[in-house]
C-alpha cells in the first residue's frame, strides 16, 4: 500500500486486514474471551478461607489484590506512599470491623470499590482540606455505589491524568519524583539541579493548576467553593 | 448488552469516545455489571499496573499491625506542602486590596492633618512658634499656619500662612531658601531676614526688616511677577492683584503685636478699640461717646486682647466687661447700662 492511499484513508474505516489503531490500553490484552458475569470463582478458596480464619482470608485477599489496588489508588492520589497507607488500611477495616462478614458480592468488587472511595475521599480532603467521610466509605453493600458514582470515579482519575500530563515536563518530573519515588526536595533539588524552592514552587503551582482544572470540571470541590465564597 | 473487554480496557485508559461512554452507562445500569466492571478493572489494573509496590514488606507490616490488634492507623503522609486554597487566597487578596484602598481613602481624606502640622490662632491669642532650624514664627490672632509635620527642613523650608505673622528666619548653611506660601498667589522666598507677612483672602502685605526676600506673584493666567525686597520696604498687594512697593514704611512699629507690646501716643480710645479689634479681631465697645475722646499714652505689653482690656481698664480708671466676643468699657461711675 503506498503512502498516498495510506493518506487518504479515512480513520474511522480501517481497511479490513489493516492492523487496527489500537489504543495504548489495549496494546498487550488477549483476544477477547468469553467472559461473563459469573462473579469471583476465584475467590471460592479464599471465601472458604474466611469461614474458617478470618485472619487467614485477610492475608490471602491481601496477598492478591494489595499491589493493584495500590496501582489503582495511585491513580487518584497520585502518591505511593499515601495509596499504599489506604490500601493497608482498608484491609485492615476490613479485618478489625469484620466487613468480610457482611460483603454480599465479590471480595474483588468491594476492595476496588471501598479503595476507590478511600482514595476519593484523601484526593478529596487533599485538594479541598475537606474533612473525609469516614462513616460510609468501607460500607459492605454495594447499593450505596452508584452507577454514575462508578462513572464520576473514573471520569476523575482520568481527568487528573490528563490534569499531570498537562503541566511542563520538569514540573510533571518534580511532581512525579516527589510523589511518586517520596523523595525529599533536597533530592529532588540535587537531582534537577534545581533549588528547593524552585522544586516547593513546582510543587505547589502543580497542585494548584490540578485543583483548579477538577474544579474546572466539575469533578471535585464546587460545593465546597461556594461555601467559602459565602463565607468570605 | 455488555460491552467488549476491549471497550471497557480502552475506557479505563481514558480513550473512550462520548458515544462509548454512553454506552458503559447504560450497560453499569444493569444488575450484575458491576461484577464484570470491577473484574474487568482488576485485569487491566493487573495488565497496566502504575507501578510495584512492596507488597512483601507491606504485607509483613499487615501481618505485624493484625497482631498487635491496635487500630492504629498510620498516619497519612501529606507530601505537598500546605497551600492555602486559591479561592481563599483569592479573598485574601480581596480584603488586602480592600484595606489598601480604605488606607489610600483615608490618606487621602486626612492627607492634610496627617501631611501638615496646622497652627491655627483664636480671635484674642498670639502665638509664637519655634521652628526646629531656630527660627521663629509669630503668629498673629485669626491666623492659620500650616507646615510639613515631617521632613521640614530636609529639602525645603516651607510653610503656608493665611493671615497675620512675623518670620524670623535662620540663615543656614546650606543657604537653604525659607519659602512662605501666601493663599493670595505670592510667594515670599528667603535666605534668613525678619520680615511680616499679612494675607487674608485677597489681599496682602509684606514688610522686610532685615536681610533680602524675593517675592514672587503667580496670578492665574499671568506670568509670574517678582519683586526683590530691601530692609525697609513693604509690597502691598490689593484685591485687583496689584503689587504696590512701598521703600520707606514705617519699620519702627513693625508688627508691634508681635512682642505683645501695645504703644500708645495721645491715642484716642476709639483708635485703640480699632486696633485692638485689628489685632484681636474682637469688638471693643465703648459704653459712652465720651469715652472715646479719652486718650492714652504709653506701651502696654499684653498677650491677649483681655490682658490689654485689663491694662487699659486700670490706666483710664475704666470698668471691663465681656459681652460674647465682644469687650465692653464703660466708665467706673457711670452705672452699667445693661448687664
Amino acid at each position: 500500500m503506498s503512502a498516498n492511499a495510506f493518506l487518504f484513508r479515512s480513520s474511522t474505516e480501517p481497511t479490513p486486514g489493516e492492523p487496527k489503531p489500537l489504543a495504548p490500553g489495549d496494546k498487550l490484552t488477549p483476544p477477547t474471551t468469553p467472559d461473563v458475569a459469573i462473579p469471583a470463582d476465584n475467590e471460592l478458596f479464599i471465601r472458604n478461607a474466611f469461614t474458617t480464619d478470618p485472619r487467614l482470608g485477610c492475608e490471602l485477599l491481601f496477598r492478591q489484590y494489595f499491589a493493584p489496588l495500590c496501582s489503582h489508588a495511585v491513580r487518584f492520589v497520585y502518591d505511593r506512599q499515601l495509596a499504599e497507607d489506604l490500601v493497608a488500611d482498608l484491609f485492615y477495616a476490613l479485618y478489625a470491623k469484620q466487613i468480610y462478614a457482611n460483603i454480599k458480592g465479590s471480595y474483588r468488587a468491594y476492595l476496588y470499590q471501598a479503595v476507590r472511595n478511600r482514595a476519593y475521599n484523601s484526593l478529596r480532603w487533599e485538594l479541598n482540606r475537606q474533612e473525609p467521610l469516614t462513616n460510609e466509605m468501607d460500607q459492605a453493600d454495594s447499593d450505596s455505589a452508584q452507577p454514575d458514582g462508578l462513572l464520576q470515579q473514573d471520569e476523575l482519575y482520568q481527568a487528573l491524568e490528563q490534569a499531570v500530563g498537562q503541566l511542563s515536563p520538569q514540573r510533571q518530573r518534580v511532581f512525579l519524583l516527589s510523589r511518586f519515588e517520596g523523595k525529599s526536595y533536597k533530592e529532588i533539588a540535587e537531582e534537577m539541579m534545581l533549588s528547593p524552592k524552585t522544586v516547593e514552587n513546582h510543587l505547589l503551582r502543580a497542585v494548584s493548576i490540578i485543583r483548579r482544572m477538577l474544579q474546572q470540571q466539575r469533578l471535585i470541590g464546587w460545593g465546597v467553593c461556594g461555601l467559602f465564597i459565602l463565607n468570605a | 448488552m455488555q460491552p467488549p473487554k476491549e471497550l471497557l480496557f480502552s475506557y479505563f485508559a481514558g480513550q473512550a469516545t462520548t458515544v462509548q461512554q454512553k454506552v458503559i452507562s447504560e450497560w453499569l445500569a444493569q444488575p450484575g455489571s458491576r461484577e464484570v466492571y470491577f473484574q474487568w478493572l482488576d485485569e487491566w489494573e493487573r495488565s497496566f499496573p502504575q507501578y510495584a509496590p512492596d507488597v512483601t514488606s507491606r504485607f509483613d507490616e499487615f501481618k505485624q499491625r493484625l497482631d498487635s490488634g491496635t487500630d492504629l492507623r498510620p498516619q497519612y503522609r501529606h507530601s505537598m506542602p500546605y497551600e492555602p486554597r486559591p479561592l481563599w487566597r483569592a479573598s485574601q487578596w480581596l480584603v488586602a486590596a480592600t484595606i489598601t484602598a480604605i488606607l489610600l481613602g483615608c490618606a487621602w481624606v486626612f492627607s492634610e492633618p496627617l501631611l501638615y502640622q496646622t497652627i491655627v490662632t483664636g480671635p484674642r491669642q498670639l502665638r509664637s512658634i519655634h521652628l526646629p532650624d531656630g527660627s521663629t514664627i509669630a503668629l498673629n490672632s485669626h491666623s492659620t499656619l500650616r507646615m510639613p509635620r515631617i521632613g521640614y527642613g530636609w529639602f525645603s523650608r516651607w510653610v503656608r500662612l493665611k493671615g497675620d505673622a512675623v518670620f524670623d528666619v535662620k540663615h543656614l548653611a546650606t543657604h537653604q531658601p525659607f519659602v512662605v506660601e501666601t493663599g493670595t498667589g505670592l510667594t515670599v522666598d528667603v535666605l534668613g531676614t525678619e520680615f511680616s507677612v499679612r494675607s487674608r483672602s485677597t489681599r496682602a502685605e509684606v514688610v522686610l526688616r532685615r536681610g533680602r526676600v524675593n517675592l514672587r506673584y503667580k496670578a492665574l493666567n499671568q506670568p509670574t511677577q517678582q519683586i526683590k525686597m530691601k530692609p525697609g520696604d513693604r509690597v502691598t498687594l490689593d484685591e485687583r492683584g496689584t503689587l504696590a512697593l512701598n521703600s520707606r514704611a514705617d519699620t519702627t512699629r513693625f508688627a508691634h503685636w508681635r512682642y505683645r507690646l501695645f504703644s500708645f501716643n495721645n491715642t484716642p480710645l476709639r483708635e485703640v478699640a480699632s486696633q485692638m479689634r485689628a489685632v484681636f479681631g474682637i469688638k471693643v465697645l465703648l459704653s459712652h461717646p465720651e469715652l472715646e475722646r479719652r486718650r492714652l499714652t504709653g506701651t502696654i505689653r499684653a498677650g491677649s486682647s483681655d490682658e490689654l482690656a485689663e491694662a487699659l481698664a486700670e490706666l483710664l480708671d475704666l470698668r471691663v466687661s465681656h459681652h460674647d466676643e465682644n469687650i465692653i468699657f464703660s466708665s467706673t461711675t457711670q452705672t452699667p447700662i445693661a448687664q
